[in-house]
């Protein structure tokens, strides 16, 4: 890491622009938040530009900040090989009202590839689908599981069980209850 | 496990494979969807979350010291690497600085997993290809190490060693002398095991020129770890971002340039000969730094010694406290990354101020590297795709978490 | 669903044809007929093929069992089997999944009689560390278990002390009846 962390930051927020709502560095990590609608964007630019060239998507995932508006908060890790250091893209994300549908982003598959695995897992279990992705479904879970696991208010321990060749109905027992 | 006739083409069937989730390769529990004309592969889709334990969830749960033992059990052939990864997540969260002397002992333990993970790696691989002794040979060195770990941190596999703000306690007394002749005598098992593969024609031939992946797919895919040095690029996070004092050790990274297994296996051979000099140059260290403590010493952050509980009233609210909620850092987020043997294992740990985390994602290298596998393997015949895997060295406990 | 004690002793009739040797108790019948009895469970004890039903941590232990240094192989346990057709013993070996269960079941299924199963370490045996919401508490939920090593992960000793144990239940008769139903059936009645 040749760069001090108030170069880096001015370096995100040089590159960025008008998409950096703010940028800061906490506990030793420089941390942008853009807005959501530029998401593809901005990952775009902080790989392609020459000062910056942050070419590894190190993760992706999303916290559920329950109860607090906006609810999700999606992170990117980036990472540049050559210049050897990391900035972490923020964006929020509001659920929606509705129980029946699930919040949407952009997904950045186009930009980084590892993103795809890294997005259905997202998908399967924080519940967040990404337009523009070429094949969304569970990857951690059972394809027929019901619910997103990692959500604040599914129990950790799964009161809605899940048995092999039964309906989702017969899922919803309590996890005591083993049929005999 | 069964084949079903999908389409007949004019060039021949296509037949669907299903390499199931039990299979005698022992990488885990990782199911591949073969698509094969012939023996050619046409299409790989990998199925994974056979071994889902929702760690994350469970992170969630219980709070920041007792998380600590869920996570050796992640990637199961490196144990220490991913107590460390967490625990330098929590550190940066808390701010904390850990003693010259834990931070040594740290460096040691994760090079002897380093090597526990790598000898593993190198038995079940060359087992797959057909070299079933050398699995003999790299398993009956692991056990040295496995006993290694015992004398250190009381049992074989799990440890719970590493804590946050140092290690649980400060290593016994035969453990220089032991590490010390195990270090001295390990290079020449790895020259053995050089022996038995390196030039070995059948090895070579199936090694060399499978699997390859050039420098933008493997960026593109957030490959890290032994596969982006067997491309050429040089990127080790123990050099780029050092952490646990490595600046002050003398090692060279392996690197290579044909992107192959044959050059993943190069790379992660060389990677255990320079493991052995760290850990020689992390006990002279030791030596020199003389004892002292290893664990950080912060009236809130720190267990407390049990013996100092039962004079002081505060310090026995603190003892109580600390056992049984856990300490409360401030809130925010870091991110802890180590450069495991598979790759770059980083903890991205989110506090509210409570006992328990908000939420903990762990970057597992395996995970990542897996993606690129359909892409290594399309177009390579059957018996590439065991190689593949095997050069891959992933662990299905980290894929899956 | 009945006490499992009685589910462990009487066979349930489900098969008109099985020989009258099914039935045989101990004691009953013409000497040759118990001296062949004692002949064959030797011989199933001493050659006991596991099957490579490694999940997670477990699994290495399991491994290192079988490496040179504890050496499973001088209990007869040397030849692991990767398909379940040529298997006895199917070793269970770490956390089991909702996902996995089906797999597992029909492995056990896939092994032809006499089968037995060593749930080994503490996720297969209850669960273990791992109370979540997708890990099957105990894979006796899902196979009827012989013998469970508990440990997290065991020793390679214990494991094979655990095979030591299953040997002697399996020469004295007292191995479970190979058609007992486990507690949760797969068609989710």
């Amino acid at each position: 890491m040749n760069m001090t962390f108030d170069e880096q930051k001015k370096l995100a927020e040089e590159v960025l622009g008008r998409m950096a709502v703010r940028v800061w560095v906490e506990n030793g990590s420089v941390i942008a938040m853009v807005d959501t609608r530029y998401i593809i964007k901005a990952l775009t630019d902080l790989r392609d530009h020459d000062e910056t060239q942050l070419d590894v998507l190190t993760f992706m995932t999303a916290v559920d900040y329950t109860p607090r508006e906006p609810r999700f908060t999606m992170v990117y890790e980036l990472y540049s090989t050559s210049l050897r250091f990391r900035v972490r893209v923020q964006c929020q994300l509001a659920d929606t009202g509705n129980e029946n549908e699930l919040p949407e982003i952009d997904s950045v598959s186009s930009v980084y590839r590892t993103a795809e695995w890294h997005e259905r897992e997202c998908y399967d279990l924080m519940g967040i689908t990404f337009t523009g992705h070429p094949d969304l479904r569970r990857i951690l879970l059972p394809e027929n599981w019901d619910g997103h696991p990692l959500r604040k208010e599914y129990p950790f321990d799964g009161k809605r069980t899940w048995k092999p060749g039964c309906n989702v109905i017969d899922s919803q027992r309590m996890e005591g209850d083993l049929g005999l | 496990m069964g084949s079903i006739f999908v389409e007949e083409q004019e060039q021949g069937r296509r037949m669907l494979l299903n390499m199931g989730p039990q299979h005698p390769s022992t990488h885990g529990v990782l199911r591949l969807l073969l698509e094969l004309s012939g023996e050619r592969i046409t299409k790989c889709v990998p199925h994974i979350g056979y071994l889902h334990t929702g760690i994350e969830k469970l992170s969630e749960v219980h709070n920041y010291t007792q998380n600590i033992t869920h996570y050796p059990r992640m990637d199961y052939l490196s144990p220490m690497n991913n107590e460390l990864a967490y625990c330098l997540a929590v550190e940066k969260l808390i701010g904390l600085e850990v003693p010259a002397r834990a931070d040594y002992i740290r460096v040691i333990m994760h090079e002897v997993t380093r090597c526990m993970s790598h000898l593993f790696w190198i038995g079940t691989h060359a087992l797959d290809l057909g070299a079933a002794s050398v699995f003999l040979y790299a398993v009956a060195e692991r056990e040295k190490l496995l006993d290694l770990y015992e004398m250190v941190g009381g049992q074989r596999m799990m440890t719970s060693y590493i804590r946050v703000g140092g290690v649980k306690s400060d290593v016994p007394e035969g453990f220089d002398d032991y590490t010390r002749k195990w270090a001295t005598e390990f290079p020449k098992l790895v020259d053995m095991i050089n022996g038995l593969l390196t030039k070995n024609p059948i090895f070579t031939e199936r090694t060399q020129n499978i699997g390859y992946l050039d420098r933008e797919t493997c960026l593109s895919y957030g490959l890290m770890g032994p596969l982006l040095r067997a491309v050429g690029i040089n990127q080790d996070l123990r050099k780029d971002m050092p952490y646990c004092r490595y600046d002050e050790f003398d090692f060279d990274v392996q690197l290579r340039d044909e992107g192959d297994v044959y050059a993943r296996y190069l790379v992660r051979m060389g990677e255990m000969y320079e493991s052995a000099k760290i850990v020689l140059q992390g006990l002279d260290k030791l030596k020199e730094i003389g004892p002292g403590r290893v664990m950080w010493e912060d009236d809130h952050f720190a267990p407390p010694k049990s013996t100092e509980a039962y004079v002081d009233i505060e310090r026995q609210i603190h003892h109580f406290k600390y056992w049984t909620e856990g300490f409360k850092p401030p809130a925010g987020e870091a991110y802890g990354c180590v450069e495991s043997s598979k790759g770059e294992l980083g903890f991205y740990v989110v506090s509210d101020g409570e006992a328990k985390p908000l939420r903990v994602k762990i970057r597992g290298p395996s995970f990542v590297n897996l993606a690129a596998l359909p892409e290594m393997v399309e177009g390579k015949l059957l018996a590439d795709a065991v190689a593949c895997i095997g050069s891959i060295d992933i662990v299905l406990g980290e894929v899956d978490r | 669903m009945s006490d499992p004690a009685k589910r462990m002793i009487s066979a349930p009739s489900m098969d008109d044809a099985r020989p009258y040797i099914d039935n045989w108790q101990p004691g009953e019948g013409p000497v040759w007929l118990s001296k062949l009895d004692w002949l064959l469970r030797v011989a199933q004890t001493n050659s006991i093929w596991p099957l490579t039903a490694g999940l997670a941590c477990c699994a290495i232990e399991m491994m290192c069992a079988a490496a040179s240094r504890f050496d499973q192989s001088r209990f007869g346990a040397e030849v692991y089997r990767a398909t379940p057709r040529p298997a006895d013993l199917m070793i269970v070996s770490g956390r089991l999944s909702w996902k996995m269960a089906p797999v597992i079941r029909e492995l056990y299924e896939d092994m032809p009689h006499p089968k037995w199963v060593i749930s080994m370490g503490a996720c297969a045996s209850c669960g273990g560390v791992f109370q979540t919401y997708s890990i099957v508490p105990g894979v006796d939920q899902i196979v009827p278990v012989d013998l469970y090593v508990p440990g997290c992960p065991p020793r390679p000793e214990a494991l094979i002390d655990g095979l030591i144990k299953l040997q002697n239940k399996i020469r004295s008769g007292n191995a479970h009846n190979p058609f007992a139903e486990p507690a949760v059936r797969m068609d989710g009645k």
